[in-house]
């Protein structure tokens, strides 16, 4: 958390701004609403020394909000004290004082103390100058953090090396931008105070505490004091977690910094806050949260190099609102439901059966229900029919077919890279992973470790794909932890902990990863990229790497773990492999929630690659029960699936209720999809009985057992189908398009299967069905369910009224293929 | 073994050996009618844009800036090339002598004569001139993915989407670059397929050309199409989909495909044979002069961006585009100025005569210039000159931009600017402020990074 390149130092005593007492807050419990304050006592110390405080009021029904504006203070005496109307405690004069805070009739007192009122601090560069050149936003990426500076003076991103900061503002161009003879003639003074013209415009007003703590320190000869000043060890935040009633739309928080003497200081406003949304949250620099609307929202804090997190609810107003929800399956809906009460939000009804059939074929599958396979789920009067159904999908040979489609996107198995074959031999080895229930930790232990040939073991694949070892460490961390480590190839990341060492220290497992093209026959000779043939994956030569600024040489190193000792074996991908698999939490919460959002639609922590603290799942509770799950059953697939798609929630209908409408990361309804372009093409197949063919393969191969990115044709394309060159589930496009518009109403892959004398539609009237039957097969086929009166009786009059029978059928055809209710899971 | 990120690279890319070329800078340049000076302005000054259309028309392999509007008559032996100049229109501004059409129309347009970057290979400068935004390597195989640009046209469509519903914001046309793999910088890349431009892969000079997206087969007369229509509509309704935004996503780009489909309009902007047959002949009955043609039309039927591509490859042999290695005189003076004079005076001309030019930007550019030292290779032959993306010409016409204005200038021989030097991301985003969208919205990428649209500065000297 804290810098290490800061030595620990003894504090001196004048340093100490204000020291919070810990201990228990204090409560006045009687009736009517609850107080608490928050800290329970008050110790200023020195001059500059302020203290926040946080006043929370407790409803009869157990309803928590946050009341530090609206509250009452009063100090007594007088003499010693000031306080703001917002909570804001600063020292007058040295003694003892009673702040006395009073909410709606109901009072709680906190102790104060002052000492050394008449002593202002000299300014600390590491704890005041480096934090409020954060604070005010003067290193963010946009202004002088970036990379190039901006108007010739840069500063590291968000504070990340204060000494190069130091540098810059007091050496940089001759130190002219440090006056310490006249130091309120400073640039570094002028142009943020506005007193000169500054893009940026005004940052701080002359007289502010920053602008006065600038200038002091400027003052004092604007001198380093790493040496002397105490280094941050740990960060609270106050509250870290709350339900906010209504009507209540703010939050004040309190953010408490503990340093290497012991020492305690409210740091609230020397802090940075970014939020998840900034259109629907904001926070002012004194630390309070203001919400536009009832909405969830998660505070990131910084201070020096410290994190710390606040994730709030504001609630919708609600009074009469009653909970409400299907009986819970199993734990699954226990955490999801128990989220939704609390934030006063109804899930949806239970699905049809109709829907719930062809979701669960959707959804394990990738294919649709057939119509006899309709008929008889609609029909059967057993009240499991949807567990046994889900169990009875699990043991289909698809299911491995389509979860085998969705590891090779992430695993990018791809034609150039692997080849022509390749792309075959991977793809059926991925297959055979899942269609015998291979755990995922051995899964990715043969991905990650695995040397040797790409024909002969093709998990060694992996090190094909990943050619280079920061792609490599890039690829480790996204797929098999769900960690972004990118931005700390240039700069520590600066919304995550990870700093250049994290990200060299693994990069360091595959630099002695080395490749040999057994027979490369490339369609292009020129193309350095391509890889056409078997290839052999070694290992050569010491693993390890160097740091990119100091240049010191860096052991391989997992991300949050201490450096494997490897001895003599210069094989640290088997470390790597362990580390990976051997009780790794991180591993476990990544697979569930994963799995989890291959169902859902969308995961607990989303993106489902961007695990950070300041990221935190929507529902802990629901993920840490997945990830039980996941690892209580040996890290297998399918058990996991089907606790998922056997849960009262994974069973609710898509619509939401009035109180969900707004809400999508809380599971209270089913997500609504356009099917993936693989399994749509599928799906009009398989609905028009009219199979697609592709070059090389065998007839009848649905487009999910295709391998690679390219199988050829412009439908898959145009309906998201990835490159596969990124290892990222957003490189599948979801987004609809006007030409997936053009392909449904008039492409070449509808219109070719439509007009076919020998679909569906041919059989049918050869069969010699009537209208009725030939439409009850069609909708049963298609939609899962027969049509309402209505339908029926418009499609039926629309072929009675036509001349060409089989035309009208056509018709009536094509307006079900490009229905909503076709398009999407739902 | 650290080779940083992008923006990193971009940095480091400045080299202390280019800064000092620049800042050298000398006057030379200051006999030319219309100096411009580089001044500090706000980018978002007189945002109150005049263009409202733009056309980008964008000449592959990378044009010879020397041998065609930077020509350097003074310049020695083995540099100056063949060509002779000629006198514009413009008194003062000169031009090579094969381009005599172009002398009568060159007062139209600007000339910014120190674009520059330093990325050698065709796919990588290619997708800096398509976005503005240098790639992270400089590879002839950089590869088209997500963590790319999108298209200048992409971001225009995003931020200033056409007025009519029924026309596409942005259309491209009529081929796809590739330089070995697809170039990237085409399409909407991050910003999501729904802003990928409206492609149209035919050859507009072919007498049949059309679109088969807005053609009906033969046995879907629209009135069959109405009536599926109609049954779609039933359908949807017993699903009760309509509460969900993405059913109506899907709905409103059906709406806007059948519109499309039923709209004469769009039909006919894409008619080539409503134009006189004497008109189509000044602009050249090629896939060029044509294409320039379809950009007037889309244009005048209201279309956001039109970009044309001069040429599928990159022209090594007797076809293709501005890639001259070998024979770079030969080629230039038997296909490319020739094919160039002929189309682009006739389409400025026909632009101004309807008065199009004044709210529409017109920008003809390669991805790099060609080097001043004429080469002589094994590989390619004689008379050839190489990749130069230190320095080379841009020309911009209408939406506001000064006729006959010079910004920058290049050193004695063409090979570094000795003025006011410009890169790729300057000229985004003078395309970008040109249409009132402010270069420094953000968008985020596949990672959710904020990145600018254009990390550059709008010229906006250059604007009258």
């Amino acid at each position: 958390m804290a810098d290490s390149r800061r030595p620990p130092t003894t504090l001196p005593s004048l340093l100490v701004a204000i020291a919070l007492v810990a201990g228990s807050s204090s409560a006045l419990r009687a009736e009517g609403p609850a107080l608490q304050v928050v800290p329970s006592t008050i110790r200023l110390d020195g001059a500059d020394a302020r203290q926040q405080v946080v006043v929370t009021v407790e409803g009869p029904d157990g309803s928590i909000r946050d009341a530090s504006s609206s509250a009452t203070y009063r100090l007594e005496p007088l003499a010693v004290a000031q306080v703001s109307p917002l909570g804001l405690v600063s020292p007058t004069s040295d003694g003892r004082a009673t702040l006395i805070v009073e909410v709606e009739g109901r009072s709680a007192t906190v102790p104060v103390e002052v000492v050394a009122a008449a002593h202002p601090q000299p300014s600390s560069y590491r704890l005041d100058v480096a934090a409020l050149v954060s604070k005010t936003g003067c290193n963010s990426g946009a202004c002088h953090g970036n990379i190039n500076g901006k108007g010739g003076f840069r500063l590291s991103l968000r504070g990340d090396d204060p000494s190069f900061d130091l540098a810059s503002m007091t050496r940089d161009t001759f130190g002219r931008r440090a006056d310490l003879a006249l130091p309120s003639k400073s640039l570094v003074y002028l142009k943020p105070t506005g007193l000169v013209p500054h893009e940026g415009g005004q940052r701080f007003g002359r007289e502010s505490a920053e602008g006065t703590a600038l200038l002091r320190w400027l003052a004092s000869g604007a001198l380093d004091d790493a040496a002397t000043a105490p280094r941050l060890v740990g960060l609270d935040v106050f509250p870290p977690r709350r339900f906010a009633a209504a009507p209540s739309l703010a939050q004040q928080l309190l953010v408490t910094a503990t340093f290497s003497d012991g020492s305690r200081r409210d740091v609230t406003r020397q802090a940075s806050y970014d939020v998840d949304d900034p259109t629907k949250v904001s926070v002012t620099p004194a630390g309070r949260v203001e919400a536009t609307r009832p909405v969830e929202a998660t505070v990131a804090v910084r201070y020096l190099g410290g994190r710390g997190v606040s994730r709030l609810a504001f609630l919708a107003d609600r009074p009469d609102f009653v909970f409400q929800a299907p009986t819970p399956i199993n734990k699954v809906d226990e955490a999801v439901f128990a989220k939704l009460r609390a934030l006063k939000v109804r899930p949806s009804e239970p699905c049809t059966d109709a829907t719930f059939l062809r979701r669960a074929h959707l959804d394990a599958l990738g294919v649709l229900p057939t119509a006899d396979e309709a008929r008889a789920f609609l029909h059967d009067p057993d009240p499991l029919k949807r567990v046994r159904l889900v169990d009875r999908l699990l043991s289909r040979p698809e299911f491995a077919d389509f979860w085998a489609l969705k590891w090779a996107d992430l695993l990018r198995n791809e034609e150039k890279t692997m080849g022509s074959k390749g792309v075959w031999v991977f793809q059926r080895w991925l297959r055979d992973q899942i269609a015998a229930d291979v755990p995922l930790d051995l899964f990715a232990r043969r991905l990650v470790a695995s040397t040797g040939s790409n024909y002969g073991n093709p998990p060694s694949s992996f090190h094909r794909t990943n050619r280079d070892p920061l792609i490599a460490a890039e690829t480790f961390g996204q797929v098999f932890l769900g960690i972004r480590i990118q931005c700390a190839r240039c700069h520590n990341h600066p919304f995550d902990r990870w700093t250049q060492a994290d990200y060299y220290g693994l990069t360091g497992y595959f630099t002695n990863v080395r490749r040999k093209a057994v027979d490369n026959r490339r369609t292009d000779a020129l193309d350095l990229h391509e890889v056409n043939g078997d290839e052999i994956i070694y290992l050569e030569g010491r693993p390890g790497s160097a740091h990119p600024r100091t240049r010191e040489p860096l052991a391989p190193k997992p991300l949050d773990g201490p450096a494997i000792a490897l001895g003599d074996d210069p094989d640290a991908l088997k470390a790597l492999a362990d580390w990976l698999t051997t009780g790794n939490r991180q591993f476990a919460r990544n697979m569930a929630n994963r799995v989890w959002f291959h169902l859902m639609g969308r995961g607990v922590v989303e993106p489902v690659d961007d695990f950070r603290d300041s990221n935190p799942p929507s529902n802990p509770e629901l993920l840490d029960s997945l990830a039980d799950s996941l690892v209580s059953e040996g890290y297998r697939l399918r058990p996991l699936v089907a606790l998922i798609m056997k849960s009262a929630t994974y069973g609710l209908d898509a619509r939401p209720d009035e109180t969900a409408v707004d809400d999508e990361a809380n599971f209270a309804h089913a997500s609504v999809r356009l099917l993936p372009a693989e399994v749509l093409m599928d799906a009009l197949c398989q609905a028009l009985e009219r199979p697609e063919s592709y070059d090389q393969s065998p007839r009848g191969i649905r487009s999910v057992q295709m391998p690679g990115a390219h199988p050829g044709g412009s439908f898959l394309r145009t309906f998201g189908k990835p490159d596969r060159l990124l290892t990222c589930e957003c490189e599948r496009s979801e987004s609809t398009t006007l030409a997936q518009a053009f392909q449904l109403i008039n492409g070449e892959a509808i219109r070719s299967k439509l007009a076919d004398d020998d679909n569906r539609i041919g059989r049918l009237i050869r069969l010699g069905k009537d209208d009725a039957d030939i439409l009850d097969e069609l909708a049963l086929a298609t939609v899962g369910h027969p049509f309402d009166a209505t339908r029926t009786a418009g499609f039926l009059g629309h072929v009675a009224g036509s001349a060409d029978r089989r035309k009208a059928w056509e018709d009536v055809a094509w307006a079900i293929l490009n229905s909503k209710e076709f398009l999407l899971r739902h | 073994m650290n080779r940083g990120c992008a923006d990193f690279q971009a940095t480091r890319r400045l080299t202390r050996r280019g800064l000092l070329t620049a800042g050298a800078a000398g006057f030379a340049g200051l006999n030319l009618p219309t100096l411009l000076r580089a001044a500090e302005r706000s980018p978002l000054a007189n945002l109150a844009a005049k263009a409202k259309h733009v056309i980008f028309l964008h000449q592959f392999g990378g044009p010879s800036h020397i041998d065609t509007f930077d020509m350097k008559p003074d310049a020695p032996d083995g540099i100056r090339g063949e060509f002779k100049p000629i006198q514009s229109s413009q008194p003062g501004l000169t031009l090579s002598e094969h381009l005599p059409r172009f002398a009568k129309v060159l007062g139209r347009f600007a000339q910014i004569r120190s674009v520059h970057h330093s990325m050698k290979n065709h796919n990588s400068a290619t997708y800096y001139s398509l976005t503005g935004h240098a790639p992270p390597v400089d590879d002839i195989r950089l590869r088209d993915t997500q963590e790319l640009y999108p298209s200048y046209g992409s971001v225009v469509a995003r931020f200033r989407p056409g007025d009519d519903p029924a026309l596409p914001s942005h259309v491209a046309y009529p081929h796809i670059l590739r330089d070995g793999s697809v170039t990237p910088g085409q399409a909407a890349s991050f910003l999501g397929k729904g802003f990928d431009p409206f492609f149209v892969g035919r050859d507009p000079s072919q007498p049949d050309f059309q679109l088969p997206e807005l053609s009906l087969p033969a046995d879907t007369p629209l009135g069959r199409l109405d009536d599926r229509r109609g049954l779609l509509r039933m359908v949807d309704q017993q699903a009760e989909l309509g509460w969900s935004g993405t059913a109506r996503g899907i709905d409103a780009f059906y709406d806007r495909a059948l519109a499309m489909l039923a709209s004469p309009k769009v039909k006919a902007a894409f008619d080539l044979s409503q134009e006189p047959a004497k008109l189509r002949d000044d602009y050249g009955r090629t896939s060029y002069g044509q294409s320039c043609l379809l950009a007037r039309r889309l244009v005048e039927a209201g279309v956001r961006f039109v970009t044309v591509y001069y040429a599928a490859s990159l022209g090594q042999g007797s076809f293709g585009g501005w890639d001259t290695h070998g024979e770079n005189f030969q080629k230039l003076k038997d296909r490319l100025l020739p094919s160039t004079d002929q189309t682009v005076p006739t389409f400025i001309e026909d632009m101004a005569a309807r008065g199009l030019l004044d709210e529409t930007l017109v920008v003809w550019m390669g991805e790099f210039g060609r080097s001043p030292r004429v080469a002589n290779t094994a590989q390619f032959g004689p008379n050839g000159r190489d990749h130069w993306p230190k320095c080379y010409t841009v020309l911009m016409a209408g939406g506001g931009v000064a006729p006959g204005a010079i910004y920058g200038a290049s050193d004695r021989i063409g090979a570094y600017p000795s003025l006011d030097p410009v890169t790729p991301d300057d000229i985004a985003a003078t395309m970008f402020w040109a249409l009132g969208i402010d270069p420094s919205i953000e968008v985020q990428d596949s990672l959710g990074r904020p990145l600018p649209i254009a990390s550059g500065k709008p010229l906006t000297r250059l604007f009258a």
